[in-house]
């Protein structure tokens, strides 16, 4: 069925008015808009005023003929994209046929004309217009609605910053008025009057970190959160947090327990948000685990990562809660084991998984009913990948590039070079120098571990990423006093894989930056 | 006997209000101030042993009166702690440059406070005497 809502534009050159008659009359069907020029030059006109599916162009026309008119068709951006199909009773030799080829036509018809023939061959140009058409305005409504959900997602950041900070100082008013009353500072209460002040207190806590949760989990998906990966002990952390949780442990008399080997090799992580996503997992399996439960905080190696996992005892979670677990505000119905007083916000799963993907890893939930449930999550070991690899893949995952499209810049200060204050202003001003290049494209500047080197990513292929090191790389030898002071060595994603990007800094072919050739 | 005379600097009167019953309550002496400049003129007039400030204040934000302490004979070594509601990044860069000795947020558990107070004062003790 042909559709034809949207109308379509054919333009027909011939200088013979019978002959327009005759094309009229056989094309001539509802949606399609025939127009008709008796030369090239009011073809020319013509074609500037509307937008053509196809113009079937006579070839034999006194003064400009049909290859000529096809040729300035051709040589204007306007109408180049324009398909012809030339409509010809000269001879059916090579050489005519070539010529109009060479002037950019798509196809012939020989006169005597066949009326199914010609029929058939517009119906497929038509078709196809009315498919970009619609494509078009697909991609106009796509690109509108983007506009607006972008501008509706940082009216919500802002929201979420505005509100959680203005709802902090009035918090922290009644907090402090209340736990002075509480303790007495006016006056002594009785029982029954502390009892209530406690409970006014606790949740005033209880809103205190729905603020910090929501704060938290919109600078992560905005992308404000930015992540310092680096080597880190996992033993340590793991050790302190099982001591840091005990009191809360006590009031269900649940035991919470480390398996674990002695010694762990080092990871690549940002400690910190590691230490809240275990929080964050281990509050989860002591709310949800029943009085006298069982919780294990586990660490073993696994291939090529630390593998980190919360194992609980209690009731588990359905496949089908499993579902939305990882969703904000989503509170499983188990307040018969949580019981009162220990609901939580329901952002402490979006919380833990978000900062495990941005540590490029996945948080995987295991549960079977009844017997209790698992989050586990794995971190690279330091001996098994480079720091520059991790980096990578978090800022890949995160970024939605494509596998191969991603240019990096490795930038090192020489290890000859020292700065007076022992710190590193070279590099901070190399920073500052890409961030202001960077600031017209999707990239980061990443700071590594041994505070000397930087790691420049951008989405860009080949092509674009050399000029964008053309562009970058001149403006950072200008501020080198000395010579060799900066060095760099250049990764793109298409001449290499992540997987296998094992880069000890120490053995990278580093190149002068002083001795940088124009690149071709 | 008093424990330590602390200023404390906030635009909000009723958190001003509250600390202050709060450290009177463990025998510190206390002046407060509620806006940037007054809080420079009250720090270098009345010396005191620690200052509890606000970051987002009329009148010169906290940074810049730690700046103008640090500026001073009388207060450039007076140990600050921020107490905010703000959470950026860049004021905890500020805070590190201007050598504020702890910065809790809005809102704070009293015994936090007040444990930040009994350390900062006792360790500034056993440095000057």
């Amino acid at each position: 069925m042909i559709d034809s809502s949207l109308i379509i534009n054919i333009l027909l050159v011939d200088d013979r008015p019978e002959n327009l008659y005759a094309l009229e009359s056989v094309l001539e069907e509802p949606g399609l808009n025939l127009i008709k020029a008796s030369s090239g030059d009011e073809a020319l006109r013509v074609v500037l005023e509307q937008d053509f599916a196809l113009i079937l162009l006579d070839v034999q026309m006194p003064g400009m003929d049909g290859f000529e008119v096809a040729e300035l068709l051709r040589s204007n951006d306007l109408t180049k994209r324009i398909p012809i199909i030339f409509v010809t009773a000269i001879s059916k030799e090579q050489r005519n046929v070539f010529k109009g080829y060479e002037a950019g036509a798509v196809d012939y018809i020989f006169k005597p004309l066949d009326q199914h023939i010609l029929k058939s061959k517009v119906r497929i140009f038509s078709e196809l217009k009315r498919i970009q058409m619609k494509q078009a305005i697909l991609l106009d409504e796509i690109r509108s609605s983007n506009e607006k959900l972008k501008r509706l997602d940082s009216l919500k950041s802002e929201f979420v910053a505005t509100a959680s900070h203005e709802l902090r100082t009035p918090l922290a008013i009644i907090r402090e008025f209340l736990s002075l009353v509480l303790d007495e500072v006016p006056g002594p209460l009785n029982e029954d009057q502390t009892d209530c002040l406690s409970s006014a207190l606790t949740n005033c806590d209880r809103l205190a970190s729905l603020i910090n949760d929501l704060l938290d989990l919109e600078q992560i998906e905005s992308g404000k959160i930015k992540l310092r990966i680096s080597t880190a002990e996992i033993p340590p952390i793991l050790k302190q947090i099982i001591h840091d949780f005990q009191p809360r442990l006590m009031t269900k008399g649940q035991k919470l327990e480390l398996v674990s080997p002695e010694e762990l090799p080092t990871v690549y992580c940002d400690s910190k948000a590691i230490t809240q996503v275990l929080v964050n997992l281990i509050g989860n399996a002591h709310k949800f685990t029943q009085e006298g439960g069982r919780i294990e905080l586990r660490a073993r190696l696994a291939e090529k990562t630390l593998l980190l996992s919360v194992v609980d005892n209690g009731p588990g979670i359905s496949d089908e809660c499993a579902k939305n677990v990882f969703d904000k505000f989503t509170q499983l119905e188990r307040s018969d084991i949580a019981g009162p007083g220990t609901k939580g916000t329901g952002l402490g799963l979006s919380i833990a998984r978000e900062l495990v993907e941005l540590h490029g890893g996945d948080l995987v939930l295991e549960s079977t009913m009844g017997e209790g449930c698992s989050f586990s999550f794995g971190l690279p070991l330091t001996s098994e990948e480079s720091e520059v690899g991790i980096h990578l893949r978090s800022w890949l995952k995160n970024s939605n590039v494509a596998k191969r499209e991603w240019a990096a810049l490795l930038l090192q200060k020489s290890a000859d070079y020292t700065d007076i204050s022992g710190s590193t202003p070279l590099l901070k001003q190399a920073e500052g120098i890409i961030q202001g290049v960077l600031r017209q494209f999707n990239g980061d500047v990443i700071r590594l571990d041994n505070d000397t080197s930087l790691l420049v990513i951008v989405k860009a292929d080949k092509l674009q990423a050399q000029e964008i090191w053309n562009r970058l790389l001149p403006s950072l030898t200008e501020d080198c006093e000395s010579n060799d002071e900066l060095k760099y060595v250049i990764l793109h994603g298409v001449d290499c894989d992540i997987a296998t990007i094992g880069m000890d800094l120490d053995r990278v072919d580093f190149k002068s930056l002083q001795s940088m050739q124009p690149m071709a | 006997m008093s424990k330590g005379k602390i200023l404390i600097v906030d635009d909000e009167p009723e958190i001003v209000k509250s600390i202050w019953m709060r450290l009177k309550a463990n025998d510190y002496d206390v002046v407060s101030a509620m806006d940037g400049m007054q809080a420079t003129n009250t720090a270098i007039r009345e010396n005191p042993d620690l200052i509890i400030l606000d970051i987002g204040l009329p009148g010169g934000s906290g940074h810049i009166v730690v700046d103008r302490l640090r500026a001073n004979a009388n207060t450039f070594n007076t140990p600050v702690i921020y107490l905010t509601a703000r959470t950026s990044e860049e004021d905890y860069k500020q805070a590190v440059k201007g050598k504020v000795e702890k910065y809790l947020t809005k809102p704070f558990k009293s015994d936090e406070l007040l444990a930040a107070i009994e350390e900062i004062l006792t360790r500034v003790e056993a440095t000057t005497s």
